[in-house]
Parts: C-alpha cells; sequence; structure tokens
C-alpha cells in the first residue's frame, strides 16, 4: 500500500529525513517512535504533503502511484489521513460543516453523490460513536476551545468520515488522559480493516498497548536504525534510546554535536564578557 | 485648505465642504425637516452648534486617515425627497427577511409607502415622525454632546427623523428591519467613479491637492431614536445601500437607548459603492440591567465611517459590539469607537474583525474609558484584521483609559495572513486549494457574526457576507445552514 524508498527532505535547507525506507501492506500496524527531533513528524507530514517540506531523494508511492507530486487533498483522496499532534483550531468554521464539505469534496472525486443534511446527519450519528463524542461539538467551530483530549477525538471523527486507507497518527497520545487514550485507541481499532493500513507516531508504550502493533521501528537523526516487533516498544519504554544510539554509532554523534553546541556557548559568554 | 467665503452671512472661516455645502445651499435654506416643521430656530441652534466644531480636519485624531480635505471638494446637492426606491432591494436575498417589519428611509426622509411597519403596525411599538412632533430638546442635546463633527453636521441638515418606542416589558417578536436607502437623481449627479477617484489614496494627513471643479454629490442624512423601554427586548436590523450609481454622501445616525432589564439587538449593515461616501454615528445609553449588543458588517469598496460611542450608565449593564468588514478595492472603512463606563459592575465586549483585499484599508481607533465610580468593570476590546493583498492596509489603535482601580480591562490587535497551518490542515482533510482559503476567509469573517441572536437577521447577515465575499455560489451556504441551525437551537 505505502512504500517509502530513501526519502530525503529537508526544511530551510536543512536536512530532516535522510533516507527512510518503510513498506505497510494491507491490515499493518506500524509504529514508529525516537527521541525528540529524530524527524517522526516530518515523516508524516511529508507524506501527507506538507509545502514547508522540501524532498530532496527519494520517492513515496501509494498503491503504485507516486505522490510527492500531488497537493496535500489530493493526497487526502486518494485514502492519506494524517492526525495531527496540534489539531489546527478555525474559528467561525462550524464542525459539522467543515466534516460535510471533507466528506462530499472526497465523494466528488470519486464521482459519487454527495450526501445532503439528512444523509449526512445520520452518517454522522454512527461516527459520533466511534469516539463516544457528544453531539454538541458539532455545532461549535473546528477545534476552538476544545481540550487537548477532545481535538483528538475531534481528529479520530475526521478520520471515521473520511474512512481513509492509510491513517498516520502524529503522536495521537499526547496530552490525553487514562480514559480520553483508550476511547481514541478503542475507536481507532473499530476503524481498522484488514483493507487499511496505520502508521502511528508515539512516545510512548502505553498507546501500543490498546493499539498493537505488528511493527515497531525507531526513528533517529532522519533515519529508521532499527525495525521489530512490539517487544522493542517494550525495551524502548524500560531502557531509553542511548543503548540503541550506542548500538549504531549515533550516541557518540550526538554527544559530541551537544559538546560542540555547549562549547560554542560558553565562547560567546566569554566573548560577551 | 481654508476659504474665506466673499459675502458670508457670519464673518467665519470655511473649508472647502462647507464652501461647498453654501455653495448647494444646504446650510443657506433651512433643511427639510425643519421646514416642514417650521422650526429655522431649532435649525439655527443646531448649525450654530455645528460651526463651533467645524468641519473635521485630518488634526483631529478621529479623522487623522479620513482624507477630509479632498472631501471638501465633493460638490454636494439635496438629495431628492422621494416616496419610492426604484429598485428591487436586497432584502431579496432572503425570502424570509419578507417576514420583517420595514422602516424604509429613501434619502434620509421615511417612505410611508415603502415601510411596512406603518401599514402593518406592531403592537407595543409606536413610531413618531419628526414632521409632526420635533424633539427639539433631544436634537440639541444630542448635538452638544456630540464629539464628532459630522453628526453636527448630520443634525444640522436633516431630511427626516423618527422616533421608535419599545413599551414596557414589550418582547417584539418581528425582526424590525430599518433601510436607510440613497437614491441619487442620476442626471444630476456624476456616475463615474470621479469623485472617489478623486479622493481614493489620499489618507495621509495634511496632504493637500491643488481645487479642481468639483464633481456633485447627492447629500441625505436621517436620524432614527430607538428608545426600548424597562424590561422590553427587541431585534433591530439597519441596512444601508444605494440603489443608483451615482455619487452619494450619507449622514446618518442612530440613538438607542436601551432602559432598565431591556435587551436591545441592533445589527448595522453598511454597505458602499466605490462613489459612495457613508457616515453614520451610532450611539448608545444603557441602563441597568440592560443589555444592547450592535453587530455591525461594513462590506463593499466604497468610503465608511462609523462614529460608535456608547455609556453605560447602569450597574449590572452589558454592552456587546461584534463586527466585521470585508471591503475590496480601493474600498475604505474607519471604526472610530468610544465605550464609555460610567457605572459600576458593568460589562462590555468588542470584537472587530476586518478582512482587506485589493488596495482596501480599515482603521480601528477605539477606546474603553472606565470612568472612577465604574468600579468591577470587566471590559475587553480586540481587533484582528487579515490582509488578503500587499496593497491592503490596516491601522489599529486599541486603546484604554481607566481612572477606576479595580477592574479588570483588556484590549489588543492583531494583523496577519491567512495561516499556512490552517491552509494544510483543511488541503489534508480533502478541501482543494481555493476551497480552503475560501473557508479560511469565511470563517474568520463569519464569526462575530454568528453571535447575531436572531436566526432571521443571521441567516440574512451570513448570507450578505458570502456575497461580499463572492462566496455565494460555494459550498460554504453548507456552513451558514448548519450555523443558523445553531441560532435556532439558542
Amino acid at each position: 500500500m505505502l512504500t517509502i524508498n530513501n526519502l530525503h527532505a529537508t526544511v530551510d535547507g536543512n536536512p530532516i529525513l535522510n533516507g527512510i525506507n518503510l513498506t505497510i501492506n494491507p491490515g499493518e500496524i506500524h509504529a514508529i517512535m525516537g527521541p525528540n527531533g529524530s524527524g517522526k513528524s516530518t515523516l508524516s507530514k511529508v507524506i501527507a504533503g506538507h509545502p514547508a517540506y522540501e524532498v530532496t531523494q527519494g520517492d513515496v508511492l501509494f498503491n503504485g502511484q507516486n505522490v510527492l507530486e500531488m497537493e496535500p487533498d489530493e493526497r487526502a483522496q486518494l485514502g492519506i489521513f494524517m492526525g495531527f499532534q496540534y489539531p489546527v483550531e478555525i474559528p467561525g468554521v462550524n464542525n459539522k460543516g467543515f466534516l460535510k464539505m471533507a466528506l462530499n469534496a472526497k465523494r466528488k472525486a470519486h464521482e459519487q453523490e454527495e450526501l445532503n443534511d439528512a444523509d449526512f446527519d445520520t452518517f454522522l450519528m454512527e461516527k459520533l460513536d466511534v469516539v463516544e463524542m457528544k453531539p454538541d461539538f458539532l455545532d461549535r467551530s473546528v477545534n476552538e476551545g476544545f481540550s487537548g483530549g477532545e481535538k483528538k477525538r475531534n481528529e479520530i471523527l475526521q478520520m471515521a468520515v473520511l474512512d481513509p486507507q492509510l491513517a498516520i497518527l502524529d503522536e495521537t497520545d499526547s496530552g490525553l488522559d487514562i480514559d480520553a487514550l483508550r476511547i481514541v485507541a478503542q475507536g481507532v481499532n473499530t476503524l481498522m480493516t484488514p483493507e487499511k493500513g496505520l502508521l502511528v507516531i508515539t512516545h510512548y508504550q502505553r498507546l501500543l498497548d490498546y493499539i498493537q502493533p505488528q511493527f515497531v521501528h525507531v526513528l533517529a537523526q532522519g533515519q529508521i536504525i532499527k525495525s521489530g516487533d512490539q517487544s522493542l516498544a517494550l525495551k524502548l519504554e524500560d531502557q531509553g534510546y542511548d543503548w540503541l544510539l550506542e548500538e549504531v554509532g549515533l550516541l557518540s554523534e550526538t554527544v559530541n554535536e551537544n559538546q560542540t553546541i555547549q562549547e560554542n556557548q560558553n565562547t560567546e559568554e566569554v566573548a560577551a564578557v | 485648505m481654508t476659504l474665506t467665503y466673499a459675502t458670508p452671512p457670519n464673518p467665519i472661516e470655511l473649508t472647502t465642504m462647507e464652501y461647498t455645502l453654501m455653495e448647494n445651499s444646504l446650510f443657506q435654506q433651512t433643511a427639510p425637516l425643519y421646514q416642514a416643521a417650521q422650526s429655522s430656530s431649532l435649525f439655527q441652534t443646531l448649525q450654530s452648534l455645528y460651526q463651533e466644531m467645524g468641519f473635521p480636519s485630518q488634526k483631529l485624531e478621529a479623522y487623522k486617515y479620513v482624507p477630509t480635505t479632498s472631501m471638501g471638494r465633493l460638490h454636494t446637492t439635496p438629495a431628492p425627497q422621494l416616496e419610492t426606491v426604484n429598485m428591487p432591494i436586497s432584502w431579496q436575498l432572503s425570502p424570509d427577511l419578507a417576514q420583517a417589519r420595514t422602516l424604509v428611509f429613501i434619502n434620509g426622509v421615511m417612505s410611508p409607502i415603502e415601510s411596512t411597519l406603518i401599514s402593518d403596525p406592531i403592537e407595543g411599538v409606536s413610531l413618531t415622525p419628526w414632521k409632526n412632533t420635533l424633539p427639539e430638546d433631544g436634537l440639541i442635546e444630542a448635538s452638544q454632546s456630540s464629539t464628532d463633527a459630522m453628526e453636527r453636521l448630520s443634525l444640522a441638515t436633516l431630511s427626516d427623523g423618527l422616533t421608535l418606542t419599545v413599551s414596557s416589558d414589550v418582547s417584539v417578536q418581528p425582526v424590525i428591519h430599518v433601510l436607510f436607502v440613497e437614491q441619487a437623481d442620476d442626471t444630476a449627479c456624476q456616475t463615474t467613479d470621479k469623485a472617489s477617484n478623486q479622493t481614493s489614496g489620499q489618507d495621509t494627513p495634511q496632504q493637500e491637492q491643488p481645487l479642481t471643479p468639483p464633481p456633485k454629490v447627492s447629500y441625505s442624512a436621517g436620524r432614527l431614536h430607538i428608545n426600548a423601554q424597562e424590561g422590553s427586548q427587541a431585534h433591530v436590523m439597519v441596512h444601508t445601500l444605494a440603489t443608483t450609481p451615482a455619487a452619494t454622501m450619507a449622514n446618518h445616525s442612530i440613538q438607542l437607548n436601551a432602559k432598565s432589564n431591556s435587551q436591545v439587538h441592533l445589527t448595522l449593515n453598511q454597505h458602499t459603492v466605490s462613489n459612495h461616501w457613508q457616515f453614520m454615528a451610532a450611539h448608545a445609553h444603557v441602563e441597568e440591567h440592560a443589555c444592547a449588543t450592535l453587530t455591525t458588517l461594513g462590506t463593499g469598496h466604497g468610503h465608511n465611517r462609523l462614529h460608535l460611542s456608547a455609556h453605560i450608565h447602569g450597574s449590572s449593564a452589558h454592552l456587546e459590539h461584534n463586527g466585521t468588514t470585508v471591503m475590496s478595492q480601493q474600498g475604505r472603512q474607519w471604526l472610530h469607537s468610544e465605550i464609555h463606563h460610567h457605572a459600576p459592575e458593568a460589562t462590555s465586549n468588542q470584537h472587530v474583525k476586518a478582512l482587506l483585499q485589493d488596495q482596501s484599508r480599515h482603521d480601528f481607533d477605539a477606546v474603553i474609558v472606565v470612568d472612577q465610580p465604574a468600579q468591577l468593570t470587566d471590559a475587553k476590546q480586540l481587533n484582528n484584521n487579515l490582509l488578503l493583498s500587499d496593497s491592503a492596509r490596516a491601522y489599529a489603535r486599541p486603546q484604554l483609559r481607566i481612572h477606576a482601580d479595580d477592574v479588570k480591562c483588556a484590549h489588543g490587535a492583531t494583523v496577519g495572513q491567512l495561516d499556512d497551518d490552517a491552509l494544510f490542515y483543511m488541503q489534508s482533510r480533502g478541501l482543494n486549494t481555493e476551497l480552503a482559503q475560501c473557508l479560511l476567509t469565511y470563517g474568520f469573517a463569519s464569526e462575530p457574526m454568528q453571535k447575531v441572536a436572531s436566526p432571521l437577521i443571521k441567516q440574512w447577515t451570513n448570507q450578505h457576507l458570502l456575497v461580499a465575499l463572492g462566496q455565494q455560489e460555494s459550498p460554504m451556504g453548507c456552513l451558514m445552514d448548519c450555523n443558523t441551525c445553531h441560532g435556532d437551537e439558542e
């Protein structure tokens, strides 16, 4: 379904991704973990088509089509969905109307008849149950004034409405309390079918207790440095990333980089004095 | 620039505007209202009060960005007095608005033929046309208390006026729809954009241009007093527009008196075209436990100045002002606002948004004043501007003047462009770039309109907003329906 070959990407000229290779087949759940700044969110945004990131090398194939030349909306209509780490607030735009527009844009792209108000209401009520959201959320502006948990549930509601073939969830568990985490994870599991793929980006093993991946990848310095099964996530939870960075020879680089930064700061401070 | 009139009735210095006003007999003979009421003494008093202040200059902070100097070259001529409107007016945008009772002022003169509130009155609502009973003291007091020279000019040149009173404890169900229609005589007034061209782009203070032969501009002034008595409720929508392409200058004013425990919701839609100048003064006096909400929508590409002055005299009263401006081309909107807290424990909230396209400009010059007795005041003021063009400009001057020591006041302003992250967010949900931009601009502009209490007015303003944004054919109607549904539930 999704094949990423030797993907390199930069933002403002700074390299972030340095040769990512990843394949997700239908029915598979993949998790990506990694230290802060390793490029996890960048990977999700590059797949979804964020214009701030420039792909300098490699390709991303979705069902055989190279999506890198496509606009974000074209990728969405192909069936790629990205759940945001920080969902954007859109004041003045009613949540329900936004969902209806998004769904009808997809239906139109697939040459399906657009849903009228009554049919959409019926359709939407079923989806609300998936994330245990109250209908009054629909009358509010998109994400405006929502708590962190409500925003993440709203992301999963959008996912339920758009029914993507591939969902990429970028730190969907951040900011969630225990109950909200369970509800969001259950919602995701409900939406998963053997035809679909899921890429979960997270820092914590706790999400993977609910959404159980077959594959866990560790991203560091823009590369996947290790892949394994869920036991890898458990080991990371227990021991952190240093052992792995040391194993692949990245720890010394990280330490050296930090030392260089510290030395530069000290030099500047001395110069200032 | 100042000129000395050759043989003035009084030896006073006159600006070019006054010169043309006198030349056009706006001041040489009594204004239409005072002629009808045979009250030349009142006219002379109001004229004197105006002359004490004189024509506004860009030296005044309140008119800093208004090209008053070039306004002086507008050759004003009294608008014709007409009884009917010569074209379908835009209430046809919403057939539901036909349910509303209308009060139509044509060139500042109330038209009984076009006003359904005259032929089909509402129980508990009384109308007092000023041609029958002039509120002399009220007009002099209004002029004396006004700090706006254009309003004093309006009072001295009134074409007509009317007092609308909602009786105590009456809740008026139908929306009262007031239209100020400018309908110039096309043959007498120029129909080109010369008037606009002569004044656009001259916002720099103190800038003088060579005197050129003035184009003719049809001038009118009307006034409406709304008295909401104790415990009453009413929804009033005021709509200003021009029905002809001829150049016009409207100088209207509205005074809203919200007595104790009343709730008045006033919506003010101002639409201007390129050669249309519009000055509107809106005053609100709010007594204890009363709630007055003012929603303003300014659209088009003409020149539009709103002078808002609200005085909160009663404790636990609330004043709400939500406004949206959508300007395009060379359009100018100036909002000069003063919200004055005189009494303790009252609240006010002002939120004005401007969406500016092309070379349009918006000036937000607003102050909240809290007097020493107004302890425990809670007042907020916010102005957000969205620039959709490199040439658009927004001037924001939110100000607080606080004399009490136990209050909560907040003010702020933002100027920005469309948020790239929000655009990407919507695109990632399958909306194309154009639709995502439409949605963002609609969302930005519609937010203040969604606070309108009346579902009918909310629907109308939303529809009007879509037209102003050029999105009436877009799927944004779906959002409007949903938003209106939300209003229904309220």
